[in-house]
């Protein structure tokens, strides 16, 4: 690393080095159950896994976020992919499935719970219609800018229309459809939060939080925040990095090939 | 022909009782968080009544708490999850003037106390020094309802309040953090004034007769669409609480009584205390009485004051009596109480 | 006729199909009416909220916290955005801290919001706040930053100061970007009031719809998901619209 980027690592780390170390000293004075030291709060996170509470919320977030972002984005690329070939289904249902978009998920969540109850499901239903829209918009919009130029020489080459889908436009499309997962995925996990949090978790991460606020104690809260963004920074990190594994990578390669064959 | 329908016929009734494979007891959850009933059903749950019962017919009996207490049972009634249910007496009017179809099979417990906590700095005393302040509550619980009811005899409404909705342990974080001035909770806040974590502002924990009208009750509920289908069962389960009561309720037990209302975490004393003078025969006797049905009657009309419902409730068709009075001939009618309550011991 | 029926009905066909659909179980009882109210029945409780003045006292708290916290919050991701977008050092100092704040998932900041301003109004301007500020720092710094160097280069060498060329290059360039991240952060405001609202307040549409639902009174809930709804609907038209006037050469992406 150059001198210089060691230095701007080294400017970066200064303000969250000085909060630490504010909060440190703050609570070495005045220590209170309202503002717990730095230590309480790791402390708490520690106690979370080794009374394996931790495993368990793990476990039932993990569910739902998993099962949520299953039926949303498949449910998204097919739509996606529906409304990107039939200009007809574009036109009828496009414009609907944008005014719902713009209802915040938020507001669903007393229905949801009403309808479908305190399990899983109704968490399992708002992620996957927080998960649906981006794959569905970025489906729909990387079909719908394939080049008309590879589609012409599709017809010239006298491909079926399944055989144009499959090497023209999905390979086409795939970039808008990599940044549609990403979306989903971050998004999904956020709504899962949002999906806790608001119906009272039972089972979920965010019991930690919803205990923690209800016993005024911090550093549960703490605790509950630090994990959430440790998997949130996971999460992106997987997010952006999945397509370079495996079978994907064959997708993304296959757009190559695609372009090379130009 | 006939012989085929009249065997369709009971095969279908077959079929509709052995459909039957769970039997979902909603539950009212408390501050600690555990899955432990009290009183006459926690006797039925430790010695394992229920599912003794039912296991003959392959029927599991599933106690399901509900930390969201009586408004989230409605939900659980609404849409199918709960079949039968004890729980406190706001929710049950609420849900039946809301429009959930159920029966109130068996009378449940009278005296529920409300303890109105403030701060232990505080300097307000009565409860006309809260007015205009800031009031918490769960609302929708039989403390809402004590409460619309104390403030109403003080010339006052719910208005005439700031009200924060907030659950128990909300609240005990709410009134230590300065929040809120007051907070109407249960038992638990006496426990806390003992320590000297709070004062209690009020408390219907006494003899008058303001008292009396504003403690809760509860109400043993099961949804209409599970009496219709399955009245056999109902008609089990309603002997078993007979069954139970007769063990739970004399004055002799009343330790024993103590005890079982303690388990979920609640101090032994403070139930000691909450329970005060009463007799349990007399407080907790599964009777349509004269007294309970006039409780029944002037809280569905306080609740219609306060504007808690919208439409009123008639308590002759809520209350189906036969499963009760077939209990009582068969099981309790040994029961001191069955027969021995009179007019006369209305308060 | 047939030329209304090709216009009018097929952005709404969707729509009209839920609203049958409802229609339909409130008539034929498919789902408990108790559950699923009838849209009659909600319909007569908005009359009545409106007359008592419920509605508009609800929705006015509701837009309040809106208002002041979503100010609060993008006037602090513009500032900020800005600022890390245009000099490097702002970038190196302050780029590592909001990194790592940015990994927490918005909502869970709530919590935390309500433990240190309580339940009073503080706490939920505070998370409206918070959920405003990063999709509009996010989206300007990167408007400031993806201004190409030549449009730089071509200021400096009309020889115009610093302070000009941000004002007269950098800023106008920015702008769609900052309005995409305005837009974005209104819709997230939204949720976030209603959030804070569900968790502890006693006034706003969130609140509504709690105690409605303590009171087991499903019609209540269903009228405050529909104002939720419409307002966020009518928010997000409102600057899509700014939008389209302030920058219409921009294409709607994804």
């Amino acid at each position: 690393m150059s001198t210089r980027k060691k230095l701007d690592l080294a400017k970066g780390l200064v303000i969250p080095v000085l909060f630490l170390s504010v909060w440190i000293l703050w609570t070495r004075s005045h220590e209170s159950l309202l503002i717990p030291s730095p230590w309480k709060s790791v402390l708490a996170t520690k106690q979370l896994w080794e009374t394996h509470a931790l495993q368990g919320y793990l476990v039932t977030s993990l569910r739902r976020y998993f099962f949520g972002l299953l039926l949303g984005t498949s449910l998204g690329f097919a739509v996606g992919g529906l409304l990107g070939s039939s200009r007809w289904l574009e036109r009828f249902f496009l414009p609907n499935l944008n005014m719902f978009r713009q209802v915040p998920l938020v507001g669903w969540i007393p229905l949801l719970v009403i309808w479908f109850g305190m399990e899983d499901l109704s968490r399992v239903v708002l992620i996957a219609m927080g998960a649906f829209f981006p794959i569905l918009l970025n489906t729909h919009a990387g079909i719908r800018r394939v080049p008309a130029g590879y589609l012409e020489v599709g017809d010239v080459f006298g491909l079926s229309r399944w055989e144009r889908f499959q090497r023209i436009v999905l390979p086409s499309a795939l970039p808008w459809i990599r940044s549609g997962t990403i979306l989903s995925l971050t998004f999904g996990w956020t709504i899962l939060v949002a999906s806790e949090l608001l119906t009272q978790a039972n089972g979920g991460l965010s019991d930690i939080l919803d205990v923690g606020r209800e016993r005024f104690r911090l550093d549960t809260v703490n605790a509950g925040i630090i994990i959430l963004g440790l998997l949130g920074f996971a999460f992106n990190f997987l997010a952006t990095r999945l397509w370079s594994i495996g079978p994907l990578r064959w997708l993304s390669q296959n757009i190559h090939n695609s372009h090379e064959a130009r | 022909m006939r012989i085929l329908t009249t065997a369709l016929a009971a095969l279908a009734q077959f079929a509709l009782s052995a459909s039957v494979k769970v039997l979902h007891l909603g539950m009212v959850g408390n501050p600690y968080d555990t899955p432990i009933a009290t009183g006459i059903l926690g006797y039925a749950q430790e010695h394992k009544l229920f599912e003794q019962e039912f296991k003959k017919d392959g029927i599991e009996v599933k106690w399901d708490f509900y930390k969201g207490t009586g408004p989230a049972i409605n939900e659980g009634l609404a849409n199918g999850a709960v079949d039968i249910t004890s729980y406190g007496d706001l929710p049950g009017i609420i849900g039946k003037s809301g429009g959930i179809d159920t029966k109130l099979i068996v009378p449940g417990t009278v005296g529920q106390n409300i303890y109105v906590a403030v701060a232990p700095k505080s300097t307000l005393r009565t409860l006309q020094d809260l007015k205009g302040k800031r009031v918490g509550y769960l609302k929708g619980t039989y403390l809402h309802l004590a409460w619309i009811r104390l403030v109403h005899h003080l010339g006052l409404s719910e208005k005439d309040f700031k009200i924060f909705n907030l659950s128990q342990t909300e609240g005990v974080a709410a009134l230590q953090g300065g929040h809120i001035d007051a907070y109407v909770g249960v038992n638990t806040f006496q426990e806390m004034a003992e320590r000297g974590a709070a004062k209690i502002l009020y408390t219907s924990n006494t003899r008058d007769a303001l008292a009396r009208e504003i403690q809760g009750f509860s109400v043993v509920v099961a949804s209409s669409r599970f009496v219709h289908e399955h009245p056999d069962l109902v008609q089990r389960w309603v002997n078993i609480y007979v069954r139970a009561s007769l063990a739970t309720l004399s004055e002799d037990k009343r330790e024993e009584w103590i005890r079982l209302s303690a388990k979920p975490g609640y101090s032994p004393d403070n139930i000691r205390k909450d329970l005060g003078e009463n007799r349990l025969d007399q407080q907790n006797a599964p009777v349509f009485d004269e007294r309970y049905l006039t409780k029944l009657r002037t809280s569905v009309k306080a609740a219609r004051d306060g504007g808690l419902i919208r439409r009123d409730i008639d308590a002759a068709q809520w209350i189906d009596r036969s499963f009760l009075d077939k209990s009582l001939r068969s099981e309790g009618s040994k029961a001191p109480w069955s027969k021995g309550f009179s007019k006369a011991s209305t308060p | 006729m047939k030329r209304l029926f090709r216009t009018i009905l097929p952005p709404f066909s969707v729509q009209l199909a839920v609203f049958l659909a409802w229609y339909l179980s409130g008539k034929y009882e498919l789902v408990p009416t108790t559950l699923l109210v009838p849209p009659d029945r909600v319909w007569e409780t908005v009359k009545d909220m409106w007359s008592t003045g419920e509605f508009q006292t609800h929705v006015g708290w509701s837009l309040r916290r809106v208002g002041l916290g979503y100010l609060i919050g993008s006037g602090a991701g513009i500032a900020l955005g800005a600022a890390v977008g245009i000099s490097r050092r702002a970038q190196a100092w302050l780029g590592t801290t909001l990194d790592i704040f940015k990994q927490v998932p918005v909502f869970a900041w709530a919590p935390m919001m309500i433990l240190f301003f309580g339940i009073q109004e503080a706490s939920k301007l505070a998370f409206v706040a918070v959920a405003c500020f990063y999709p509009v720092l996010l989206n300007t710094s990167q408007g400031v930053l993806s201004v190409q160097s030549r449009h730089r280069e071509v200021g400096e060498a009309f020889g115009l100061s610093r302070t000009r060329i941000f004002l007269r290059i950098v800023v106008p360039s920015a702008i769609p970007s900052v309005l995409v991240g305005l837009r974005q952060s209104i819709a997230l405001a939204w949720m976030a009031v209603v959030s804070a609202e569900l968790l502890g307040a006693e006034s706003g549409i969130g609140y509504f719809m709690t105690y409605s639902r303590l009171l087991f009174q499903m019609d209540g809930v269903i009228v405050g998901v529909l104002a939720v709804g419409a307002i966020g609907i009518l928010t997000n038209a409102l600057l899509g619209g700014l939008e389209r006037w302030l920058v219409p050469w921009t294409k709607e992406v994804a």
